[in-house]
């Protein structure tokens, strides 16, 4: 059996030498992977989008364009749990759901883009977006490497919104807020302090940080109700 | 092998079971139901006391979709946290799998253990084929043993359930199986979520919120992730509210 594609991506993230930050290094990743030029991480919080990491100045651009403008993929994907693909941003389509973002993304020369969902069910973050040249859709591994790097942007999202520095390897960064564990916890958090299940996961991942150990092992504790979360804990920032 | 002859009911019964399973369409987070009805519907044909579905997600890791049962459904979880187990074996090696005395011996001690320790003295493991691609296992727990005829039922079930993923989406023709999955995988992370507002709500054990959720989408007629969504997104306009 081939190797599993999280592993090659977590290999190709150690490798890279191209980007600071491990947000910044999933960008480089994901656009190499997914056959583009530029690549980014935008999140949606508290009522205002930001752009995580970009891969450069060309995908910060295309970003805050589309803050600015209030227009483009990274709205329409808001929300959902499915992939947006824009397969031609010069075509018909596009012009008419993208009117004021298409022709600054057609200007740079930019002819498709991807934007794949980060969020774990209806908790939903933002996006991880990849530019590419050329129009037309993405092939099947494409689409799944996105999805992957998505799942790797994920992890850092919510460390992020917790407002704590990292302490994970790459290796461990997928799937480390996606284990049933989580999700389970996640909704007691949710149902006990009246918030939503992203503000949920944030609070176990910043009360993990405060304790020193994995998400993981608060997610059991308080599953296994040997663990309650405190209202007044700091629930992070920004 | 020799094949008894079904008894027509029977043979019916099974007939209409594969009409439902491949008469039914999936757009998106309906994939999840197909493969839950999937292992209810083992449970209802097959000598089997409960079975469990795993699929493999874009990035390549094996999750556990669903279950006929939260003991069916704790067994794939710890095959996929502890790394073993015939159902990994199956989902790896696309070949069907089977432990028929689950013993301490065998290839596979610690979940041979959990299994017995559950009433289970024999599980099996199925391929979820889509044309070359193996996309998962179907993993079955029964007290007795299963005939080669029955696993043929069962491999014709999973593999009516599977079609459905390879099923034509007008959108789009292309990545359909790594999207369902993809939607399936998201779908039980909702129901995981609802599962444990439930079990604060009303102090349960994890296993009876699903039980609860599960009996709330029977009296609702809707499917369980669709509860599941009411639950999480705390819709005030859904029948959940007033049902739970």
């Amino acid at each position: 059996m081939a190797e599993p594609r999280w592993l090659e991506f977590s290999r190709q993230l150690e490798d890279s030498r191209l980007g600071t930050t491990t947000a910044e290094k999933i960008c480089h990743v994901a656009a190499t992977r997914v056959g583009g030029v530029a690549a980014s991480i935008s999140l949606f919080v508290d009522h205002a989008y930001l752009a995580l990491a970009e891969s450069g100045p060309l995908a910060l651009l295309l970003d805050e364009a589309q803050f600015q403008l209030g227009d483009g993929p990274v709205f329409a994907a808001q929300g959902s749990a499915v992939p947006l693909i824009v397969e031609d941003i010069s075509g018909t389509d596009a012009r008419a759901e993208f009117p004021a973002f298409g022709p600054i993304a057609e200007s740079k020369n930019v002819g498709s883009i991807a934007a794949f969902p980060i969020g774990l069910g209806t908790a939903q973050l933002g996006t991880l977006n990849v530019y590419r040249e050329s129009a037309g859709p993405l092939s099947a591994e494409e689409y799944a490497n996105g999805l992957v790097a998505a799942s790797f942007a994920l992890s850092e999202a919510i460390d992020y919104q917790a407002g704590v520095a990292k302490a994970v390897s790459s290796g461990e960064l997928p799937g480390r807020f996606e284990s049933s564990h989580l999700q389970i916890a996640a909704g007691m958090v949710a149902e006990a302090l009246e918030c939503s299940i992203l503000e949920s996961l944030v609070r176990i991942r910043a009360r993990a940080f405060a304790d020193s150990v994995p998400v993981l092992e608060i997610a059991k504790a308080i599953e296994e109700r040997t663990l309650v979360l405190d209202p007044e804990q700091q629930k992070g920032k920004p | 092998m020799t094949i008894p002859a079904l008894e027509e009911a029977e043979a019916v019964r099974l007939a209409s079971t594969l009409i439902e399973i491949t008469s039914s369409v999936t757009h998106g987070a309906e994939t999840i139901d197909i493969f839950t009805d999937l292992a209810q519907r083992c449970v209802r044909l097959l000598p089997v006391e409960a079975a469990g579905i795993l699929l493999r997600d874009a990035s390549g890791r094996i999750q556990v979709i669903g279950a006929s049962s939260p003991s069916a459904h704790l067994l794939d979880l710890f095959q996929v946290q502890n790394d073993e187990g015939p159902c990994l074996e199956c989902s790896n090696t696309g070949e069907p799998v089977s432990d028929e005395d689950l013993s301490a011996d065998g290839p596979w001690p610690g979940f041979a253990e959990r299994a017995r320790v559950n009433g289970f003295a024999s599980t099996y493991a199925l391929p979820l084929r889509s044309r070359e691609l193996t996309v998962g296992a179907l993993n079955l727990f029964a007290t007795g043993r299963l005939s080669e005829g029955q696993l043929v039922i069962a491999q014709a079930l999973a593999d009516a359930a599977t079609l459905t993923l390879m099923q034509v989406d007008p959108a789009s023709d292309l990545h359909i199986v790594i999207r369902r999955i993809h939607v399936a995988v998201e779908s039980r992370n909702t129901i995981e979520q609802a599962q444990g507002m439930i079990a604060q709500r009303f102090s349960l054990e994890v296993e009876e919120a699903y039980i609860r959720l599960r009996d709330v989408a029977h009296e609702a007629q809707l499917s369980l992730y669709e509860v599941a969504r009411a639950v999480v997104t705390r819709d005030p306009h859904s029948p959940v509210s007033t049902l739970l």
